[in-house]
């Protein structure tokens, strides 16, 4: 099948083909962090163009569930071990890497879960079509919670093939992307975090 | 023309090439999977050409319609659809891919002497995401269609009752998508596969229109994907943040929109200047003139066109100091715009100029360029601004600068690379015929506008005033003229495929690398490492009778 054609490959070394796949990992970061930049700009202009008699946020309704708190810190714990994960595997510790990398999974998993337990709180509050307070703070952190996502799905495939194939350098070149896609979403639930919690002060 | 001596190397030129990217592989899956570049572009080509038609059908529907005052065969919600239809499917499906995706596939990678673009794989997938764009506008056709103008712009797209809002939005986001990987893919390929010898001030001007074009796909594109993704959301919880009674912005939207969509008139520009460049360097045999002003010209205009958005908001009640700003800048524009066209106009001034379908449809475009920027200079002008805002002037002005000179290029290129692409020679005379039909049905058509809208003629309506009607019908008369022009140009591209005489590899005498490997070009592109010179010294080409190609010959010989 064409689609599996070796030859096809067009670059003379592994070394080349690796230095434009952490080039296209970085135009492909530098377009995930438009698209949040963009998100919170436009929350921003929205917030601040709210008038103070209209209010943001309804009266009674929750300020940002404390669980947000607790997932800021699992997705922190999960960078750290990222980066460990990258540095073994960078010292040719290929076992350790492995082993780190899942417990970046997991840990991600835990992200995803501690976000589901925060939504579900609010939502019995305060449902979506309530204000734009409410839907504000479910799309950010929906759209951010999807990012997650597919990196963990990424993650998986690159854990799997690596275990299947023992490819040390396949090993380092899928850590390094992997570990860039991951700081960068933690990098972005920070400034997404801070954004929501200035903007939810009334 | 001179005759060469005979030389033991001399190609055969009866026999076709053993193999080429065409016959490597057969079978509909050995395309549809395909990673070769060429083929994935020839891909695109096609399906962005069937887009062309559809698209233009739906204009001679809309400029049928406006004939007469009120009625003329339609309804006014019907209208609204077609000239929707129209615009979305001529921005998102044919003219933003019609030359990075299309053209830039086919050529990129030839020009740049590498054996394909850097990820294969993303490159197929970007193609099969334009397929499911398409899929998603057609779903939106059977699900009630769309009426809100090809800029989706808020309260309108997400109240409007017409059914398809939802799908085309998603299928823009999936185009847009498309659009950002051929991006990544292009900038990746021209960073890390120029061969030894390929620098950046060797590199044709086609790749660094490409590449200034990259740039802009993938920093504006994402903003417009979160956009239509808020509609979306938007319009199906029936709350968002462009949302007036719940404290939202619609401005907003309009502000995001332009965002990504000013820049994206320039993804549809600056590689047609990038054609324009190659065109004209080819078919007048001459070095290029200011080839690094031209080369950083565009890179000027993929900067600039970040910091001009807001002159499509003039009179959306933005601060009067913004506009002022945006007015200033978007004046700037016109620097580097004009930069190229006297570069070209130098480089034709005595060059030995040959006059053919390509060279006819760069000329064309120098001309309909001039006359779209040079209007775009009222348009950035506040003042006049206020009075031709959304009058058929800025319909006149976009399809100078989208239709004749962003498609026009893309038909120019297509003209120029057919014989690379197809192995097979055109009709020429036909194709001057073609261009000459499409050049004046065009003017006929869209400078009848301009008057239009001075006189104040708002654009997107169904009825009008009777003392318009006049000019309506020259209008309408021009688009079926140029209609006409582009049934020919199918016509004979199409009986070129059938009985077309066999390309020689190099028919006009072009220096850069794709002129190097057979036409159609073998399945890997070159056999073996190609030698990387100035892409514009065509001292070393001279014509030969036998294969009525250019041959390269050493420089000795070339004296004698």
């Amino acid at each position: 099948m064409p689609i599996s054609d070796p030859a096809r490959e067009p670059f003379s070394t592994p070394q080349a083909r690796s230095s434009a796949g952490v080039l296209g990992m970085w135009l492909f970061l530098v377009v995930i962090a438009m698209v949040f930049v963009a998100t919170m700009m436009a929350y921003l202009v929205v917030r601040l163009g709210t008038g103070d008699e209209a209010g943001w946020r309804p009266e009674g309704s929750p300020g940002l569930p404390r669980e947000l708190i607790l997932s800021t810190l699992l997705l922190a714990a999960s960078s750290w071990t990222m980066q460990r994960s990258l540095a073994a595997a960078r010292s040719d510790h290929d076992d350790r890497a492995v082993t780190t990398a899942w417990a970046t999974f997991a840990l991600g998993w835990a992200f995803v879960a501690v976000q589901c337990v925060a939504w579900s709180r609010m939502w019995h509050t305060l449902p979506l079509q309530e204000s734009l307070y409410a839907w504000t703070f479910y799309v950010l952190t929906a759209l951010h919670a999807l990012h997650v996502l597919g990196g963990l799905a990424a993650m998986y495939m690159v854990i799997m093939r690596i275990v299947k194939k023992h490819d040390h350098r396949e090993l380092v070149l899928g850590l390094t992307k992997c570990t860039m896609y991951w700081h960068t979403l933690g990098v972005i639930w920070l400034a997404l975090y801070a954004t929501l919690w200035v903007g939810s002060f009334d | 023309m001179t005759t060469l001596p005979a030389r033991p190397a001399a190609p055969t030129y009866d026999t076709p090439e053993s193999d080429n990217y065409l016959i490597h592989d057969k079978g509909f899956l050995s395309w549809i999977l395909t990673l070769d570049h060429k083929r994935i572009g020839v891909m695109y080509t096609v399906s962005v050409l069937l887009s062309f038609l559809v698209g233009g059908i739906f204009a001679l529907l809309v400029r049928t319609e406006l004939l007469t005052p009120g009625r003329t065969f339609i309804d006014a919600d019907t209208f609204n659809h077609f000239f929707t239809l129209h615009g979305a499917v001529m921005v998102f499906l044919v003219i933003i891919p019609s030359i990075p995706a299309a053209l830039g596939n086919f050529v990129l990678p030839i020009m740049l002497g590498a054996k394909d673009v850097a990820f294969p794989r993303l490159n197929l997938f970007s193609y099969h995401l334009w397929i499911a764009g398409a899929i998603c506008t057609v779903v939106s056709l059977v699900m009630g269609s769309f009426d809100t103008g090809w800029t989706f712009y808020t309260p309108y797209s997400t109240t409007t009752s017409a059914g398809g809002v939802v799908p085309v939005i998603v299928g823009a986001f999936i185009l847009g998508f498309s659009s950002i990987f051929t991006g990544m893919n292009f900038i990746v390929t021209i960073h890390k596969l120029r061969p030894p010898g390929m620098t950046w001030f060797r590199m044709p001007l086609f790749l660094w229109a490409l590449y200034a074009t990259a740039l802009i796909q993938v920093l504006a594109t994402p903003v417009l994907a979160i956009t239509l993704a808020l509609v979306a959301v938007e319009r199906l919880a029936n709350i968002g943040i462009f949302n007036p009674a719940m404290g939202g912005d619609p401005v907003l939207y309009q502000h995001f929109f332009w965002f990504y969509s000013h820049p994206a008139v320039y993804i549809m520009i600056v590689p047609a200047m990038g054609i324009i460049s190659e065109l004209i360097a080819v078919h007048s045999h001459r070095q290029i003139f200011g080839y690094r002003f031209i080369a950083f010209s565009s890179v000027a205009i993929a900067i600039f066109s970040f910091i001009v958005w807001g002159h499509h908001m003039f009179t959306s009640g933005q601060s009067p100091l913004m506009n002022t700003l945006f007015s200033a800048i978007t004046y700037s524009v016109a620097i580097p715009s004009a930069v190229k066209i006297f570069n070209w106009i130098c480089t034709l001034y005595k060059g030995s100029i040959t006059l053919n379908t390509p060279m006819l449809y760069a000329l064309a475009f120098i001309i309909l360029f001039t006359i779209g920027g040079l209007t775009g200079l009222h348009l950035a002008t506040l003042s006049t601004d206020v009075h031709l805002h959304d009058t058929y002037f800025v319909v006149a002005h976009f399809h100078y600068t989208m239709m004749g000179s962003a498609l026009i290029a893309m038909v120019g290129g297509l003209h120029h690379w057919w014989p690379k692409i197809t192995g097979r020679m055109y009709n020429d005379k036909l194709g001057m015929i073609a261009c000459a039909i499409v050049f004046i049905g065009f003017n006929i058509t869209f400078f009848t506008q301009f008057m239009l809208g001075s006189h104040g003629m708002p654009r997107r309506y169904y009825d009008y005033q009777p003392e318009f009607q006049t000019y309506h019908v020259i209008s309408t008369i021009g688009s079926y003229i140029m209609a006409g022009g582009f049934v020919l140009t199918a016509m004979y591209l199409i009986q070129s495929l059938v009985s077309g005489k066999r390309a020689p590899a190099n028919p006009w005498g072009g220096a850069t690398l794709e002129w190097e490997c057979t036409s159609p070009p073998p399945y890997y592109n070159f056999h073996e490492a190609p030698k990387v010179g100035e892409p514009y010294d065509f001292s070393n080409l001279q014509w030969d009778e036998r294969g009525e190609g250019y041959v390269t010959v050493k420089p000795t010989e070339a004296k004698a």
